[in-house]
């Protein structure tokens, strides 16, 4: 692993580890958690065939709004939520014009005034990118850590945790 | 060679299942280190070599059969920790904490009163006696519920384990017994040659040790071992994708996935949504037409459910690679998507798929 790599993977695990964790896991429920939290709502919109990318999120000035693919499995469609909850928890800033994609055919519902900015999930070419993309793998995988609700996903969770991965 | 095995293998064995596992902020896997850290540190006390060493060093002679003593304590009170952490509670009751920390007070007085530990001198039948109530609560514990998880258990490796570890309670609770009875036997001039036996003096306790050690790692290595065949498996049809759309990999490849046996839990959970994100990248090439002949093709071979369903999604894959290869416009097919509810069905159905594919491309 790389320094930067390193670097990005630590800036993401400690992130990661200051989250609330429901459990059992749902993408979902973390949402309401971290609105709860910034005291903003988190709107979750499925949408069949987003072009160019699989998920966005668009902030308003007074809501989240998280778009994601319905066109696919729920484990992956949770982990276009997550990564488009990881540009939200990261801050990330990027003007709507700044995408290259045509936001008001994407979303043709939407006020192109009321869009402060959007962030989408498609390639991993910048740094941003990359953050919200670890940062929803890194959530993943410690929902897996800590286990679900019942004795044999704790029995799991405790006794699987090898360091070797 | 025997002896040397049964006396240097399981403190061996111990510390490197021991560091193989991560420091952890989780309560229940801390737990589980310290266990693995109490039962190393007894196993190491208790080695010829080390005996001698602390006795040399502090001059006191027995004081690394005491050390070994505390730290088989200290496994105990771990256990219960964690059967507590299991049951859902945070933590365990405190007066087993203080039973196993006073069994220790009481042991170390008696220790520095006998005048050495022959089993007939005073003081040691005694403190066989403390040592064995001291553990005998939590090892009950460990029995009866290392049976209620073994029943509960939904994986074979877990269920196994389980049992291994209340296999191995049973052994040290017989061995614990058995010097009782020895030294018992010996103050009160009986004779009791069955306690004096290799089998059942050495043989028992390490056993023990081994049991235990190997249940509580064999859900983990079977886990590991489930990751690295699905990630295996999946390698196909990860390159495939990737070759077509590159964009879906968060990092190039890392070399051949044979020597990817580290990190596989963040390394397989990457293939699997690298590859479903490859496939929505190609669902506008999809042709539903040419995935009813596949289906058709299928039953034909014999195929039932979900192998059925994984051999039309690997042909499907392939037709739509080469259509996007040979530059067809895309479309927007109304073709379903198949796979998994959640992440465990959907691993196990993508690395279904990833075999067709490989076996469809072997055959053509």
């Amino acid at each position: 692993m790389g320094t930067g790599r390193r670097r990005l993977h630590r800036r993401c695990a400690a992130l990661v580890r200051a989250l609330p964790m429901p459990v059992p896991f749902d993408a979902r429920a973390l949402c309401e958690q971290v609105a709860a939290g910034r005291g903003r709502p988190i709107r979750l919109v499925p949408m069949a065939g987003l072009t160019g990318v699989c998920g966005l999120w668009v902030s308003t000035a007074t809501t989240d709004l998280i778009f994601y693919e319905q066109v696919t499995t729920p484990p992956h469609q949770e982990h276009i939520i997550l990564h488009e909850l990881g540009h939200l928890l990261c801050d990330h800033h990027r003007s709507p014009d700044a995408l290259g994609l045509p936001v008001e055919q994407l979303l043709p519902n939407l006020d192109p005034a009321m869009v402060q900015r959007v962030l989408g999930r498609a390639g991993y070419t910048s740094e941003e990118e990359r953050e919200a993309e670890l940062l929803a793998s890194l959530i993943r995988e410690r929902a897996r850590s800590r286990g679900g609700g019942t004795l044999t996903d704790r029995l799991h969770a405790a006794l699987e945790d090898q360091g070797d991965g | 060679m025997g002896e040397l095995l049964v006396g240097y293998g399981p403190p061996v064995l111990a510390w490197a299942l021991f560091f193989s596992r991560r420091a952890s902020d989780d309560r229940a896997r801390r737990c589980v280190r310290w266990v693995l850290l109490g039962l190393a540190v007894s196993l190491t006390a208790l080695t010829p070599a080390v005996y001698a060493l602390v006795g040399e060093v502090t001059g006191i002679g027995h004081l690394a059969r005491l050390a070994g003593h505390g730290g088989m304590l200290f496994a105990a009170w771990a256990a219960q920790e964690f059967l507590a952490h299991m049951n859902g509670l945070g933590r365990g009751a405190r007066w087993h904490a203080w039973w196993i920390a006073g069994s220790f007070a009481v042991m170390c007085v008696l220790f520095a009163l006998a005048p050495d530990l022959y089993p007939q001198s005073p003081g040691v039948l005694e403190y066989c006696v403390v040592y064995l109530a001291g553990q005998a609560l939590a090892f009950g514990d460990v029995i009866r519920l290392g049976l209620r998880y073994a029943r509960a258990a939904d994986a074979p490796a877990l269920r196994t384990g389980m049992r291994l570890v209340v296999a191995g309670t049973v052994f040290a609770l017989l061995y614990l017994v058995n010097k009782v009875v020895l030294t018992g036997a010996a103050r009160f001039g009986s004779a009791y040659p069955l306690g004096d036996t290799f089998v059942v003096g050495k043989g028992l306790p390490a056993a023990a040790h081994v049991l235990v050690l190997v249940g509580a790692t064999l859900p983990a290595l079977a886990g590991w071992l489930h990751r690295y065949r699905h990630y295996q498996h999946l390698g196909p049809l990860w390159r495939a994708l990737y070759r077509a759309e590159p964009a879906i990999a968060l990092d190039p490849p890392a070399g051949p996935d044979v020597l990817q046996v580290g990190g596989l839990r963040l390394r397989l959970y990457r293939r699997v949504i690298e590859i479903r994100d490859g496939l929505l990248a190609l669902h506008p090439y999809r042709e539903g037409e040419f995935a009813a002949a596949a289906r058709e093709h299928a039953r034909r071979a014999g195929l039932r459910g979900q192998r059925l369903e994984a051999a039309v999604e690997a042909a499907a894959v392939a037709a739509a690679l080469r259509s996007r290869a040979s530059g067809d416009p895309p479309a927007a097919p109304a073709a379903p998507v198949t796979g998994g509810v959640d992440l465990a069905s959907d691993t196990v159905f993508l690395s279904r798929v990833a075999r067709a594919y490989r076996k469809q491309h072997a055959t053509t």
